[in-house]
């Protein structure tokens, strides 16, 4: 190999180097030119997609132009190539494993540069995606680079493929408090509530009976974007209404009764004597 | 001053004068400082009575209000105006009560739709701002959750009658009507009204117009056709165009049209 390589000339040296570093630049200005020309008809996903394939397609042309110029056979090579890839392969399970896998989800589509993905303990938006993983961007602006392997063989969540969600407040009252009544205020809260969609509706029910409350679960369609804030916006509203109509929202306590709920808990006092007194305490206003 | 009850006339400011102006629930406020209009606005509680007030000088900016923009606009060959437009958004129309139509008839009904009020470069020109005279609900249309787009809604006690409309300063009429082609009487508790595709009209006698919308529905198949006609009902006489149609290319108003027609 050095002798064939010390053959050739430097006029060919030159001539391959000026293939490749053409087509370098010709593979990248056909990217840029196809991202300008496709920005607003094809989606950010997209336009990456197509942009990376014209470069390696384009930039895989010139530099094997380069390598004829050096008196490489293109038989040759592509046999080489086979017996490489068998070498490479070995040695690079992961990384093909990783490409492999990218092919698949750019195939499947899950999501798209700007979504928002829920995996394992991070949230983030989708920065980038690349042949060997995805960028994310948490919303403390730390970047997580996840393998495309990984995505294929975890379950993730894309919170932003919708353009609408639910937000689920659940809210406990006492036991003593009317249910209905809490209901409908909430209900009227959320019809009321500027960030709510009027349809789908928004609808309350009861969930559970906890240990300290009963569980009403407020359900409100707004949009994806201003999910935070309704959510924010609507648990303000309702603590600030069920106080307004003197709806407890009771903290974890545990109440003991004996009979009827309405009655309060009597206290015995036992002395030497054999003297007994009833005490009665006021119930917890 | 002209409050853009008619066709906009140029906006004439006197230098760091505050302005205001009602209509609906909005208060809209601007000045000129220079070539610099510096404008902001609030809004009264919906279930107040609506407010109408032409554009006039006053004292100064409510203390509570901050100005919330700048607008930049040179002396140039072009003015800036005030004038009203319809909603950027499709509106769901929710009648008061269920709509039936018995098979091969048609019925008319009127509904009305808040407006928007526009800065803007006279003539068509740029829009420097926009607030809507009512603050719209968002709602969603469509088959389901994953499909489908977002739109307003508002409630209409949607008459059927010419006579029994009401006009409002900061509402626009449309005339739908909806003509059952099929052999199955059809129910109707929520039309989508594809205001964008639609301009604005206005006659001194029968306040802001939109041009009439006819559905041609077929209940048994679920096609629904729309034809949005040249201009408002002929019961106005002669009418003036205010401002024409947001969208303004044809293919995509007519699928936009069809795809938002009754969710």
């Amino acid at each position: 190999m050095p002798e064939v390589i010390a053959t050739i000339g430097i006029a060919e040296w030159f001539r391959a180097a000026l293939l490749v570093s053409i087509g370098f630049i010709v593979a990248k200005l056909a990217s840029r030119f196809f991202r300008s020309v496709t920005e607003n008809k094809l989606s950010t996903h997209h336009r990456l997609l197509g942009s990376m394939l014209i470069f390696y397609i384009l930039f895989l042309i010139f530099f094997l132009s380069g390598l004829k110029q050096l008196g490489f056979s293109m038989s040759v090579l592509l046999g080489a190539a086979g017996v490489l890839s068998v070498a490479v392969g070995f040695a690079s399970q992961t990384s093909a494993s990783n490409l492999i896998s990218g092919l698949f989800l750019i195939a499947e589509k899950p999501f798209e540069i700007g979504d928002v993905l829920k995996l394992d303990e991070y949230t983030g938006e989708v920065i980038s995606i690349d042949l060997i993983s995805i960028k994310l961007r948490t919303f403390d602006n730390v970047m997580i680079r996840v393998p495309n392997e990984t995505l294929i063989k975890t379950t993730f969540t894309n919170l932003s493929r919708f353009p609408i969600r639910r937000v689920d407040l659940v809210i406990g009252i006492a036991y003593n408090e009317d249910i209905e009544q809490a209901r409908q205020l909430l209900l009227k809260l959320a019809s009321d509530h500027q960030r709510a969609l009027e349809h789908p509706e928004p609808f309350c029910i009861v969930t559970q009976f906890n240990a300290s409350s009963v569980d009403l679960q407020l359900s409100v369609w707004v949009l994806r974007t201003e999910l935070k804030d309704a959510k924010s916006e609507l648990l303000i509203a309702a603590k600030n209404a069920l106080d307004e109509a003197g709806i407890e929202i009771p903290y974890p306590h545990t109440s003991l009764y004996i009979g009827k709920h309405t009655q309060p808990l009597p206290i015995v006092m036992v002395n030497d004597n054999v003297q007994s007194k009833v005490i009665t305490q006021e119930p917890d206003k | 001053m002209s409050i853009v009850a008619h066709k906009a006339e140029p906006l004439c400011l006197a230098e760091s004068q505050w302005y205001e102006m009602q209509l609906g629930d909005l208060f809209f406020y601007v000045m000129r400082k220079g070539e610099v209009y510096w404008t902001t606005q609030d809004y009264q509680e919906s279930a107040s009575p609506a407010l109408f007030k032409p554009l006039a000088p006053v004292s100064d900016l409510p203390e509570h209000l901050e100005i919330k923009e700048k607008i930049y606009f040179p002396e140039t060959s072009e003015q800036l105006v005030i004038t009203l437009q319809l909603a950027d958004k499709p509106y769901q129309v929710n009648p008061a009560a269920d709509v039936k139509i018995a098979p091969q008839s048609r019925l008319i009904l009127y509904v009305s739709t808040p407006l928007w009020l526009q800065v803007r470069a006279e003539d068509e020109g740029e829009i420097l701002a926009e607030y809507p005279t009512v603050i719209p609900r968002l709602s969603w249309v469509g088959k389901n959750t994953t499909e489908g787009s977002l739109c307003y809604s508002t409630r209409s006690s949607a008459p059927s009658v010419f006579s029994e409309v009401k006009h409002h300063k900061h509402r626009a009429l449309t005339a739908l009507e909806l003509v059952n082609d099929g052999e199955q009487l059809i129910t109707i508790d929520r039309l989508s009204l594809p205001l964008n595709i639609l301009g604005l009209y206005h006659t001194d006698s029968g306040g802001y117009w939109t041009e009439s919308v006819r559905y041609r529905i077929k209940p048994e198949t679920g096609e629904t056709t729309i034809v949005a006609a040249q201009r408002p009902p002929d019961e106005l006489g002669d009418v003036e165009l205010i401002s024409s149609a947001r969208s303004k290319d044809k293919s995509s108003r007519f699928r936009t049209a069809m795809n938002l027609i009754m969710g």
